[in-house]
């Protein structure tokens, strides 16, 4: 499974701090091109903290430390110009809330012109053409005509699948999806996660899912990172994650899953809060809500490989499978 | 686009617009007549225009000076106009960029920009207006620029509560996630979310300009002779109320129903440029 290509992104132990709190503490992880990297965590673990400092988008109250490589270029404390021109044309995002990231005052087919404008250096009818061909790609049935309805015309699924449609405009290579799938109904949901799929196979771009749906991710992800407070606890293959989870926040997560087939079983929650801020203990940060506590625990926490393509962040890991 | 076809015009809307139009030509095109306004025809003095009764040489009557009402309506038409429209446009875009640089910057420049606009709003304008006239002396460019100082903190504070809402969670995040530069972000998609309650705003804030222009021309700080304004008319006129009321009642006219065209076609304009109404 392991590929000796250079990554297309490589994060290495990223750190983001506000007003001296550490919200993002020390990420590491890498894609390669055509990789589903998914990340889980529960709100507030940093998933998409981390993303936006990636793309440089915290402003100045955000302390970012730590190193992003972008095909070998840095790409922290890099100049506006240059995070510019990177956003959207290598790097493009999908939100959450399909109807507010779409401008209510502008036609759908406006927003997209502009982007194939901005990245493209597409001009004149062409754009337009281009356009139609985008909105013909993620399924919104007669573009010409739909390129000059408003976001608040369409419904939400047809809203993602226009900002889906701006974040491939720039024919990006890595697809930062920020739960694109919560605000919409699960029907809705199936097809945009099929849309989202067809286009990856298509064009071979990487794609990074965030989400807190675990079978939503199991699905979707070739990598899974499992995020909490604001650090990776566990970074493994989909498969391996959900047959064998080392970590055991990991292990907790899937009991709090509820399953289709298989016998019915009570759903377990897990017990306590994520700590915070000065609170954060200088151990595992897990360790008091864990049920396998032990006295090492409250010792600062380094990764165990578990497997190849398996590491979690806990003494115990090795012991645990 | 698909707003701009269909309805049709209210013919109370048409009517507004006839009549603002009326009022610019006559500010634009008006100039021939400054030289009429200053012309005095003392033995003509006080002369009622035909509908009060008079034989119509001056078809709007003369004031008490002789000179005739039309050339000074209309030159005061040409004063006020200038002012009204300049000061607003002027108030809304330091209104809007202030508000604009207060929800990019955020931290120190916003809260200095929010304590501005608080000063501004509890502070009456009138006596701003009046120490800062007492201060620098007047000219008709200082005036318009302290015109323009009334009614920015509103702008200011639309434009900056629509870019933090933008910001934060929508459109103006996305597109800037996809490469858009601040310019863009603002210029093109900001500013057209905000362009109907800034429409708004600027039509409450030009009548209000307008009549605050009256007012301080009224108590002798606004527009000095030998220019007049509408205000100034008024102000001249109040002492002949009783002889000759039409020194007085024709410029207070033109004042209402300029400023009630204005309010009618701005709320108009709201309505046409938001394709969701």
């Amino acid at each position: 499974m392991r590929d000796s290509a250079p990554p297309l992104l490589s994060v290495n132990n990223l750190r983001v701090a506000f007003g001296g709190v550490e919200r993002v503490r020390g990420l590491t992880l890498s894609i390669r091109a055509g990789q589903t990297l998914g990340i889980v965590g529960e709100s507030g673990c940093g998933k998409s903290l981390s993303w936006l400092a990636v793309l440089g988008l915290l402003g100045d109250a955000a302390k970012i430390r730590g190193s992003v490589l972008l095909d070998g270029s840095e790409m922290i404390g890099a100049n506006r110009q240059t995070l510019e021109r990177m956003r959207g044309r290598r790097i493009a995002m999908v939100f959450q809330d399909p109807s507010g990231a779409l401008n209510p005052m502008r036609s759908i087919g406006w927003q997209i012109d502009e982007v194939l404008r901005l990245h493209r250096g597409l001009r004149g009818a062409a754009v337009r053409v281009e356009t139609c061909r985008l909105l013909d790609r993620v399924g919104i049935p007669d573009p010409v005509r739909r390129a000059n309805a408003y976001a608040d015309e369409l419904s939400g699924g047809q809203n993602q699948r226009v900002a889906i449609a701006m974040a491939l405009a720039g024919r990006p290579e890595l697809l930062i999806a920020d739960e694109p799938t919560t605000a919409l109904d699960p029907t809705i949901q199936a097809q945009i996660l099929t849309l989202l799929k067809d286009v990856q196979r298509e064009s071979g771009m990487a794609m990074v899912l965030i989400s807190h749906d675990l079978s939503l991710v199991s699905e979707m992800c070739d990598m899974v990172a499992v995020m909490y407070a604001g650090e990776i606890v566990e970074l493994a293959s989909a498969r391996a994650l959900f047959a064998a989870p080392a970590h055991p926040y990991t292990r907790a997560l899937l009991a709090g899953m509820p399953m289709l087939d298989g016998p019915r079983r009570p759903m377990v929650a897990i017990r306590g809060s994520v700590p915070h801020g000065q609170d954060m203990p200088p151990g595992c940060a897990f360790a008091a809500r864990c049920d396998t506590f032990v006295a090492a625990c409250a010792r600062p926490q380094g990764m165990h490989t578990v497997a190849p393509d398996h590491v979690a962040l806990c003494h115990r890991a090795r012991i645990a499978t | 686009m698909a707003a701009m076809n269909g309805k049709a015009r209210p013919m109370l809307i048409s009517l507004a617009l006839g009549w603002l139009v009326l009022m610019l030509l006559l500010a634009l095109f008006g100039g021939w007549f400054t030289a009429a306004a200053t012309h005095l025809d003392l033995p003509h003095r006080l002369q009622p225009p035909v509908f009060f009764g008079g034989d119509g040489s001056y078809p709007l009557g003369t004031d008490e000076l002789g000179r005739g009402m039309i050339a000074r309506l209309i030159a005061s038409i040409r004063i006020s106009l200038l002012i009204g429209f300049a000061a607003t446009c002027l108030g809304a875009a330091i209104g809007t960029s202030l508000g604009f640089l207060a929800a990019e910057r955020r931290g120190w420049i916003e809260q200095a920009i929010l304590a501005l606009v608080d000063f501004q709003a509890s502070l009456p304008f009138l006596i701003v207006a009046l120490a800062l006239l007492a201060i620098f002396g007047n000219s008709l460019g200082l005036f318009i620029v302290l015109m323009s100082l009334h009614g920015w903190e509103r702008h200011a504070r639309v434009a900056r509560a629509t870019a933090l809402e933008a910001n934060a969670q929508g459109y103006a995040s996305a597109i800037r996630h996809l490469g858009a530069g601040r310019w863009r972000v603002y210029g093109l998609h900001i500013l057209p979310n905000i362009a109907g309650p800034l429409i708004v705003s600027a039509s409450l804030a030009f009548p209000e300009i307008v009549l605050l222009e009256s007012g301080l021309s009224f108590l002798g700080l606004g527009v000095q002779p030998p220019l007049t304004s509408l205000g100034a008319m008024v102000g001249f006129g109040r002492d002949y109320l009783d002889i000759a009321p039409w020194i007085l009642v024709q410029p207070s006219l033109v004042i209402v129903l300029t400023t009630l065209s204005v309010n009618l076609i701005g709320d108009w304009l709201r309505d046409r440029l938001d394709h969701r109404l």
